[in-house]
């Protein structure tokens, strides 16, 4: 018997599945358009902040306490005080 | 006037029939007049659910075309007298009514009962459509599985789309054993997803699939859990404030002494 599988649950992968599903179907943004929005997004954010990884910038869509669907961007800047 | 409520789920097979059959068994047995309409043209169930299939002459279909008055197709329920079917029609196909009829056949329901529950077939198609025409409410069935979510999710949103205000949701076929060992989503979790209201939980329960064997309604029986868990949903619906509690999977103690006093088990 897998004990690992067993605890990790098959529930939380349906939920996670769902979530991820569902974002293309409710905004018909499918996860290839969200990689190609990161990279053009990303290529943008670079003309003006040179320094940034853009390894570190994520993009998903997620739901507000009102329940809303938004588009939320992370852009970590790190430490900062460079220039 | 009755109030009009369309059972609908977007994935066939999750249990909209059982459900439909089962409220409205639920509802009568409360003492309201209620008649329950099979919008499914072409794939009609309702009626062996309910074990009233031998008493159709004429159907939905008929009354739209006129070849019989509405209450001439009305049928008596075995059980409650002030339950009726309304069955669709098996030897044609949906597009044989337009939403505008379906609309005009459900308003002449109005002034028949209190509550007519339409039970809507699978699918988005113009099936579902004309069932949600002329409903006052959407009742959605789902199970905790992902196909049955995601179908109500879209389901949700179309309700949203033609103005059906935001539908309330029946968890159907909960295991409260593998949700417990995080082997199925809770209902938590599917209210999380879906984001709507809930208005019932009902449990897997192999007693389902027997009195539909036998087309009798498992509510009718006193004595089950499961029945007791669609009246409290009925109740809901008549607007009683009936607190949903969560669902264990054995019978409480007290549950099972209450059961034996109510002559069942």
């Amino acid at each position: 018997m897998n004990f690992f599988r067993r605890s990790k649950g098959s529930a939380g992968v349906a939920r996670d599945r769902l979530l991820t599903v569902l974002v293309s179907d409710r905004v018909k943004l499918t996860p290839a358009m969200i990689d190609n929005l990161k990279r053009e997004l990303s290529e943008v954010i670079k003309r003006y902040l040179p320094n940034i990884d853009s390894n570190m910038i994520d993009i998903a869509v997620t739901q507000t306490e009102d329940n809303t669907d938004q588009l939320e961007t992370r852009i970590p800047l790190g430490r900062g005080r460079k220039a | 006037m009755a109030k009009v409520i369309t059972v609908t789920s977007g994935k066939g097979g999750v249990g909209k029939t059982t459900s439909t059959a089962n409220l409205g068994t639920a509802l009568a047995m409360l003492g309201y007049k209620v008649v329950v309409m099979d919008a499914d043209i072409g794939l009609r169930n309702l009626d062996v659910v309910m074990g009233l299939e031998n008493r159709i002459v004429y159907d939905l279909v008929d009354v739209i075309e006129g070849n019989c008055r509405l209450r001439q197709a009305l049928i008596k329920d075995k059980h409650q007298s002030e339950l009726y079917l309304l069955p669709a029609a098996q030897t044609k196909d949906k597009d044989a009514v337009s939403q505008e009829e379906i609309i005009e056949l459900v308003d002449q329901l109005r002034d028949e009962a209190d509550y007519v529950l339409i039970d809507s077939p699978a699918g988005i198609e113009s099936g579902f459509k004309n069932a949600i025409a002329g409903a006052d409410e959407v009742i959605i069935v789902t199970t905790p599985e992902v196909s049955a979510v995601r179908d109500a999710d879209r389901i949700i949103g179309l309700c949203e789309a033609y103005d059906k205000g935001q539908p309330r949701l029946i968890v159907n076929r909960l295991r409260p054993k593998m949700v417990k060992s995080g082997e199925m989503m809770s209902v938590d979790d599917v209210l999380q997803i879906l984001a709507i209201d809930l208005i019932g939980i009902i449990p897997e329960d192999e007693d389902v699939i027997t009195a539909t064997n036998k087309g009798e309604v498992l509510t009718l029986d006193k004595s089950s859990r499961t029945g007791r868990y669609y009246t409290d949903i009925a109740r809901r619906l008549a607007g009683e404030e009936v607190p949903i509690e969560p669902i264990e999977d054995n019978p409480t103690l007290f549950e099972r002494i209450s059961g034996i006093f109510r002559g069942g088990r």
